[in-house]
Parts: C-alpha cells; structure tokens; sequence
C-alpha cells in the first residue's frame, strides 16, 4: 500500500505540474495562486449563482429532492464524460510506461495508483459542482448534521463506479484494438461512438414527455427528472445515496449508504480482478505492438502527381488533424457536431413543452422575421457555435517541437500562416452553412438576407481565424508530450471565447444604435466594420511575421 | 548469470486487408552471460535487439523460450528479479517537472531501499556519474548528457544485479559517454551481469567481453571481438560487421 | 558555399550562447562541426537555418544573405534536424510528396528521386505507412531522404549518425563523400570523432560558444599531442 502512495503522488505530481507549463501558468507561486484563486472563484460564483436560482424555484414547488438527484446525476455523467477524455492517456499514452514496467511493482500496484489519478482529478471539479450546490441544498433545506456527513461520504462515493467503468471498457478496447488493422482509426471510432451515445440519451430523455403541470418550472423539472429517472434504473446507488440525502431517518441514511458502500467495493474488486487480467497485455501490446500494418508496398503512381503547394500544405493540416483523434474531436468535429446539437437539443425542448415545430413557425410568421435584430441575433448564434473551433488557435501549438520546420523551409511565415488558417476558415464556412441552413427553416428567410448572413458571418470568422493565430504565435505551446495537452489543457483556449464574447456584444450594442434600421443597411455596416477589422489584423500579421516567430525555437 | 534459452517472439501484423503475416522479431535465441561480464549485443536497426532487451527485462513475454537469472525466471520470482535489475532503453525524460533528487528518491521508494541507506546510495552515484551540479535542478532543463545520466543513476539505486542497458550512449558526447561506460567497467569489476546494445562498434570492442550479433531476429555471430574478428578475417568489429550483414537491406 | 561571418548570438543578456563564430565552409568539402553536448552547436545551426535570429554578424548561403534574402537562401540548403519526430500522422510518401511540393521539385524527378533515396536507405516498402510506426532509425532516414529530395547544394545536418546502424551509417556517409565530390557542400554536426576522422575534409570545434579550432584532422593532432588517442585529443581541446 506505501508503494501504491508513492506512486499516486509521483502521477500526481507529474501531471499537475505538466499542467501548470502547458497551461502557460509560470512557477512563480504568487501568480499562480491568484490565477487559481480567480479561476475558483468565477466558478464557484456562476455555479452557486445558477444552484440557488434552480433550488429556489424548486422548493417554491416543493420538489426540491429532484436538485439533489440531478446533482448526483450530474457528478455521475461528468466522471464519465471526464474519464473517457483522461483515461485512454492516463492508462495508455503517458510516457512512463515503459519505465514503470521492469520496476519491482506488482500490477495491482500500477492500477490503483492510475485509478487514483483519474479519481483525485475528478474530485477537484466535483468539489465545485458536487459538493457546493449540495452545502446550498443543506443550507437552504435546513438540514441536520447527518444530511452533511452523507453528502460528503455521497459525493466521495458516485464518482469511483463511473471512473472504474470507463476504465474497464477502455481496458477492454485496448485489449482489443492492438489486433485491430488501424489502432488509430479505431481509438477515434470508439471515442466517436461514446460520444453519439451522450447525445442520443441526452436527446432521448430531454425528448421524454412526462404529465405537464403549469407551473414554472415544470418543463425543467420534467427533463430533470427524467434523465435522473432513466439513469436511476441503471445506477443504483445514485437511487441509493438519494435517499439516503433526503431521510429523515438516520437508520435509512446509514443503510442506503452501506448499501452504496457495497456495491461499490463490489465494483472495485471485479474492476481489479479484470484489470489485472487486460490492462498490461493492452498496455505491452500498445506501447510496442511489433509494427503496425504495412498493408500496401506498392506506391500508387498516383501519389507522384505534383500539387500546388497550398494545396498540399492545407492537406497537410488536414490529415493531421482527422489522424489525431484528440484533435479530430477538438478541432474537426465541433464545427458540425455542436450547431447540430445545440439546436436538437432546443428543438427538443421546445417540443417537450408541447409546441411543435409548426406551432413555432406558425407563430414566427405572425411577426416580421427579416430584421436587423433577427440577422443579429443569428450572427450572435454564430459566433457561440464557432468559438468552439479550435483550429487556429492551436495552429502552431500542434506541431510541438516539430514547428520550427516551418522556420528553416523557403516559404514565408505569412504565405504559411494563411495556409494554417484555411482549414480555420472552412470549418467556420461548415458551421455558418449549417446554421443558416436551421434559421432557414425555422424562420424562412429571403435569399438576399441569407447571403448577406453569410458574407458578414464568413468576414467575421476570418477575422478569428487571424485573430487567433496571432495569439497562438505569441503564446504557443510548444512542448507538450500528448496532444490533449494542446487541445484541452491550454489556457490559450479562452481567447476564441473571450473574442466571440466581444463580437456579441458588438452585436448587441449595434442593434441598441441602430435599432431599425433595413436589414440589408446594417448587415453592410456591420460588414463593412468587420473588413476594416479583419485587413487592420492581417496587416499586423504580415507586417510582424518575423517577430511573431521567435516564440518558436 | 542470465541464461536466454531458446527465445523466440512473434508479433502478428496484418500484411493486407485479408492476410495476416507473422513476423519473428526474435527467432530462437540462446545465450549466457556470467557474472563479472559485459555481452555487446550488436545489429542492425529493427535486428530485434531492442525486443530482445526487453523481454529479458520482464516487459515483454516472450513467446517461446526460458529466461533465467541464477536460475530464477519470471513467472514464480517476478518481483525478486525485477528488484534486482536495471533497465535502462534510449534517452527520454520522464517525470522530468520533478528534480532529479528527487527522482531519485522516488526510485529508492520504489525498490525499497530504506531512508538511511537512501541517502547514502544518492550521494553515491551523484559522486561517481558527476551529477553534483545539477542534482536540485528540474529534469526539463537538463541537457541531452545530463540527462542521459539521470537516467543511469535511476536504475542505480537499488545497487542492481544484473544491467540491461539499451542504447545507452546514443546522442552523448565524449565525455558523458566515457563517464557511463567507465562506470559500467567498474560494475563488471564488481561481479555484476551486464548486458549492453550499442551502435557504436569502437564501444563495443572497447568494453564488451564477448557480442552477440543478431540480424533479422537471429544470432549471426557470437564470440569476443577478437574471434569474430579472426573469423571474419578483419582488423576491426565494425569491418565485422559488414562482413557478415554485407549488403544486405536491413528493413526487409 | 556557406558563410558565416562574425555571428554572435545570446539568449539571455550579457551571456554569449555563440561569439564572434567565422567560418567559412567551402563548395566541395565536408565539414564536421564538433564539441560537446551544450557547447553551441545546435546554436549555431538554428541560425544557418533561419529557426533563431542572428544578433550580430551575417550568415551566407550561396551567397544569399538568410537575414536579408530568406526564402532564396533557404532554397540553398536541405535541413535535417536533430529530432527526427516530425510529420508522424503523415504516410512515408505523403511526407515526402510535402516536402517535393515545398521544394519545388520538379515533376519527372519526384519518382525516380524518391525510389532512388528510399531504396538506398531500405524504406522503400515502408513508405505507405504512417511514419508514427517507423523505429527511430527509420524516421532519421525518412527525414534525410526529404531534405535531399530537391537535390539542395548545400546539406546542413545536425547530428545526423544518432541512431542509425552502422550500415546505414556508412550509406549516408558515402551519399555525403559522392555530394562533395560532385563541388557541393556538406556541414553536419557529430560529436563522433571517428565519424570527423574518417568523413572531413576539415573539422571546427566549437567549445562554451567559441571557436576553438578549424583546420584538417591532421592539423588538429599535429597541433595538440601527437598520437594521442582521440579522446584525449578532445578533452584537452575542449577543456582549455
């Protein structure tokens, strides 16, 4: 047991402080500290802000237990959804594998220290949307000391089964994916399919209509209710631990909570009787899996063929980004998975309330639709969506060390720079196109305004895309040792948000000056402010390529 | 003594999209290396030393075949054996936000040397690979040989048996280089076991009791640098070597 | 032709990582560029190849300044960088397909060049492969084989030997002797001093960012202690 200590903190050690440098955090512990400390307390503030609203209107129906369940339920789904980003790294990809492997360490040894990492980093987010809305329940509840020992023992105990879960299905893949013809191909596939899975039982039970009631509150309470329903069936001791938090009686409490207690030690045990069994073939088999496939020997003539550069040098971009899983899922695939979603998702809701599609239409066409305020409003529904994409923000950071080659060719900086944010501005054109492909239906727009949405919106993503590789040049990561480094664990991820932000608020502010204004008068405006914009931008890129290149070395 | 008898390792890799192919990375390999010794284990790249290397430091099974150290093999005496040997393969940092103090630390945890004795063995091999400089700073900021050095001094402090070290000049100047394999002739003075692939032939003539050739998952040649080299009627082992791969593409 | 003229370089102020650096590598000549790890080597070659700015002095390549003329001088010389991890979701053949249409190189020549460079070095078979499943050896070569696929005049290699077999080794050793024999130039980097004896025309060896000696092989053991082994040879250099 020492040695499984010494490990957890060595793992520990290592990986927080590897976040610290990617983070771009410096050791100087002062900053740092403060750095945290706001960080912490813009959370903590936003979560005890939207808890007590959602709490307050529920005990105002008297249905307050269901806040308890859908927190339980939601520690429950982010160690999923968290354990299936950090466990295929954590088990498989960290770089001290093949060193840990000839140490006198038995198996068991090794897992439990990795669990334990996957564990105390769910812990810390937890903390904040587990453990404070629940003092808030406390508080406003009433409740007695028991409620505060169970919930604290409550929220220790969810997050382990889902954590080991994950674990173990991952296991099992990896197990597998070493015989498997295209290991990459296929991490990405199973990621992909996890992911489709979320969406489809999110859909799913937002989508489930229960008895309607008038009140308030009572659509949320609904889908609340539901997702915490459905899951309840399938996780006991989330069942469990809610009683056990909304007893009265301390014998009840006591028991579900042994109860949990059981069924989690249960879990623990068959997780690491199987783990024993798979983890270190999968392991061995991945970190050296005696060459991959060499399917084809003969090159196609075809590859011969000569190519623009730009061409070539986009595809280059491309291919990197699809091969990597990590940032296929960051990069590619928000484009067109999170319009798709956020709108289902709202379309799905609209329709649990018993408004149907035609309904809204119907409604939509009784007030004009072709505005200023409407265009505005859906160019700020665009800004939301692509501010998710990260591609030019981690144009540079993505090569690793492997940037410099972008120093030592005979191409310009800016002629290579440009060609790093096309892929930027293609998937900002995906999203646009999606997007108004929904308004389009929804609110049924003419052409002409349709167009002018996608001039004004195309405008405004080349200006992200310049923007921020100009923040990536100047603050790029460059040394990371796994790509979820760059594509989660950078700090440098804000600015797409902080910029999209901005640009909402210029929205706003030009719908308050110019109000009514024809729709087609403002969006010119608007465009004619975002060229200005965008050339002032590009002109400081290409003016300052060379300078903005000594961050890589 | 570690005693290779009959080691063979089969990997599986799909030759196209309906045929699968076997691939022998090591194919029936036998030998022993006594106490007090150091056997070069010389070939190509992608030969199947590092394989090899691997499988007698207990992270590969091999897929036929008997190791044995003293007698002792994998299965019924995992942890004493690996308690006994050090592993040492190319020249990456690991844990490098730590210091290398404290890695080192880490390490005497981790095989159990008590605190007393811990420090005493620190100081030790800080002395003999010369590391006084460095020992507070942070892994990350060291140079290729400090590192390199790290590295060394990690499989150190347990006082191992056996040595397997894979590579373990590769990218060194000189004078870091002469520093490790000074220290790898002082252990065999010691009795230890050591087992030592390497590219650079003038090394493994210089240091190696007797190499091991291996090519394509075999041995090609084994024996000390001068039988090899009378055999093959040559003045030096890399003349030897290309002796015996000949032209021959090393990827097929 | 590569020339380096008064270069001096610092990372932090006041401590000089390379000074007042002369050199002058000549077209038809090997030259090794040697010292130890840290001793500012890698430097100097960051600035030949444009990665780091020059402070003070000038670099030539052909004739093209590469403060003053980048993209020509830059069209100068194939590059072969220490790390051989690069491109690593790229198949073998798309990377040098990359790497043809940054060098421009023409289209007839692509096939033959890339068979001829791959076949040397037996990776031919493997170049449909992603070069993450390539050995270390495999990639160095992968890297080697698309720096001299324009057929650049002059080749700057950093460390090039680290990893590869002595087969290959010798391969590349030949591929350089044949470049400088046809009035090309050839500047790599080692710290092999078997590989300087055996492949330069003339050594330099570099020490705490200083030149501390150019000249032939012969020079430099005539200079210091006669048959002295190599290695003392360059502890007594470098140790000055």
């Amino acid at each position: 047991m020492e040695k499984v200590i010494k490990l957890t903190k060595i793992f520990l050690k290592n990986s927080f402080s590897n976040m610290d440098a990617r983070m771009g955090i410096s050791t100087k512990s002062k900053s740092k500290i403060l750095i945290y400390g706001i960080l912490f307390l813009y959370f903590a503030g936003l979560i005890i802000f939207l808890g007590y609203n959602l709490l307050d209107g529920l005990i105002a129906i008297h249905q307050e237990t269901i806040f308890v369940g859908m927190i339980l339920f939601m520690i429950f789904g982010l160690a999923i959804i968290q354990t299936i980003f950090s466990s295929i790294n954590i088990l498989y990809f960290t770089k001290d594998s093949e060193y840990l492997l000839p140490l006198p360490l038995k198996p068991y040894q090794i897992i439990i220290a990795r669990t334990n990492v996957m564990l105390i980093a769910e812990y810390v987010i937890i903390f904040l949307i587990g453990f404070i809305p629940l003092v808030m329940y406390g508080i406003l509840t009433g409740a007695g000391i028991v409620y505060y020992l169970t919930m604290i023992l409550s929220v220790i105990l969810v997050p382990i089964l889902p954590v080991l879960l994950i674990s173990m299905l991952v296991m099992f893949i990896m197990s597998f994916a070493r015989l498997t013809k295209n290991r990459n191909r296929f991490q990405l596939f199973v990621t992909l399919l996890v992911f489709a899975i979320i969406i489809a039982l999110s859909i799913s039970t937002s989508g489930m209509k229960q008895d309607l009631t008038n009140e308030e509150m009572a659509q949320m309470v609904v889908q609340a209710n539901g997702m915490v329903e459905l899951v309840k069936g399938y996780v006991p001791t989330i069942d469990y631990l809610m009683e056990a938090l909304t007893t009265n009686s301390l014998f009840i409490a006591i028991v579900e909570v042994l109860k949990t207690l059981g069924i989690t030690i249960i879990g623990f045990i068959l997780y690491m009787l199987i783990a024993q069994k798979i983890y270190f073939k999968g392991l061995v088999g991945n970190l050296f899996g005696g060459g991959t496939s060499s399917s084809n020997k003969e090159i196609n003539q075809n590859e011969y063929r000569n190519s623009k550069l730009y061409k070539s040098y986009v595809g280059k971009e491309f291919k990197n980004m699809a091969r990597n899983p990590v940032f296929l899922l960051q990069c590619l695939i928000p484009a067109i998975l999170i319009p798709i979603v956020m709108v289902v998702v709202v379309y799905a809701g609209l329709n649990s309330e018993g408004m149907g599609l035609e309904q809204i239409t119907q409604m939509l066409q009784q007030v004009p639709t072709n505005t200023f305020l409407i265009a505005c409003a859906i160019l700020g529904i665009i800004q939301f969506f692509t501010m998710f994409i990260y591609i030019s923000i981690t144009a540079i950071s993505r090569d690793g060390e492997n940037a410099v080659f972008m120093k030592y060719i005979p191409v310009s900086l800016y002629k290579q720079y440009m060609y790093k944010i096309i892929p930027n501005i293609i998937m900002n054109i995906v999203t646009i196109i999606i997007t108004l492909g929904m308004a389009e239906y929804i609110l049924h727009l003419p052409i002409t305004t349709l167009i002018a949405l996608f001039v004004v919106a195309t405008i405004m993503g080349i200006l992200q895309s310049i923007a921020m590789i100009i923040v990536d040049l100047k603050r790029p990561k460059l040394n990371w040792d796994s790509e979820y480094a760059v594509a989660k664990q950078n700090l440098n991820l804000v600015f797409p948000m902080l910029l999209a932000m901005f640009n909402i608020v210029i929205m706003v502010g030009a719908v308050f000056l110019l109000k009514d204004i024809n729709v087609y008068l403002g969006m010119g405006l608007l465009g004619i402010l975002y060229i200005v914009a965008t050339v002032v931008t590009n002109k400081y890129l290409y003016n300052k390529q060379y300078e903005l290149a000594n961050k890589i070395i | 003594m570690i005693k290779v008898e009959h080691i063979t390792k089969k990997f599986v890799r799909n030759k196209n999209k309906k045929e699968k192919e076997v691939f022998l990375a090591d194919n029936d390999i036998t030998f022993e290396a006594n106490d007090g010794e150091i056997i070069g284990i010389l070939g190509p790249n992608g030969a199947g030393k590092t394989t090899l290397l691997r499988m007698i430091a207990g992270i590969l099974e091999p897929t036929e075949g008997k190791i044995t150290f003293d007698g002792k093999n994998y299965k019924d005496n995992e942890i004493e054996i690996k308690q006994n040997i050090a592993y040492l393969s190319g020249n990456t940092k690991i844990y490098d936000t730590l210091s290398t103090y404290e890695l080192l630390k880490m390490c005497c945890d981790i095989y159990g040397v008590d605190k007393e004795n811990s420090e005493k063995r620190i100081k030790e091999i800080t002395k003999v690979l010369g590391m006084e400089q460095f020992l507070y700073n942070k892994i990350a900021n060291l140079s290729t040989g400090q590192t390199q050095k790290v590295n060394l001094a990690r499989c150190l402090v347990h006082n191992p048996k056996y040595y397997i070290l894979d590579e373990a000049t590769t990218g060194l100047d000189i004078i870091s280089s002469q520093i490790i394999l000074n220290f790898i002739k002082e252990e065999r003075e010691k009795g230890k076991t050591i087992l030592y692939s390497t590219h650079y032939m003038e090394e493994a003539e210089n240091i190696c009791n007797r190499v091991i050739m291996i090519n394509k998952g075999k041995i090609i040649k084994a024996g000390t640098p001068e039988e090899i080299k009378k055999d093959t009627n040559t003045t030096n082992l890399r003349d030897a070597f290309f002796a015996m791969i000949g032209g021959v593409s090393d990827e097929e | 032709m590569i020339e380096i003229k008064n270069v001096s370089k610092s990372y932090v102020k006041g401590k000089k990582s390379v000074e007042d650096l002369n050199l002058e590598i000549k077209n038809g000549e090997i030259f090794g560029f040697l010292g130890p790890n840290g001793a500012g080597k890698t430097t100097t070659i960051r600035m030949i190849t444009g990665i780091l700015n020059i402070d003070e002095g000038d670099i030539l390549i052909d004739g093209k300044s590469i403060k003053k003329e980048p993209l020509k001088a830059k069209k100068n010389f194939g590059f072969v960088p220490d790390s051989p991890d690069m491109f690593l979701k790229l198949k073998g053949i798309e990377y040098l397909m990359f790497m043809a249409d940054v060098y421009d190189v023409p289209q007839n020549k692509r096939k033959e060049k890339i068979e001829e460079l791959t076949k040397k070095f037996g990776i031919y078979n493997e170049l449909n492969n992603q070069i993450q499943s390539y050995s270390h050896g495999m990639r160095q070569k992968i890297v080697i084989c698309g720096a001299l696929l324009s057929e650049p005049k002059n080749w700057i290699l950093d460390e090039p030997m680290t990893g590869l077999d002595p087969k290959s080794s010798y391969d590349l050793k030949e591929m350089m002797r044949e470049h400088a024999k046809s009035g090309k130039t050839v500047f790599f980097s080692t710290h092999i001093l078997e590989v300087a004896e055996k492949l330069c025309d003339r050594v330099g060896i570099i020490n705490k960012g200083k030149l501390v000696f150019v000249g032939t092989f012969d020079e430099m053991k005539q200079k210091f202690k006669e048959n002295a082994s190599l290695e003392d040879l360059f502890l007594e250099i470098t140790e000055k």
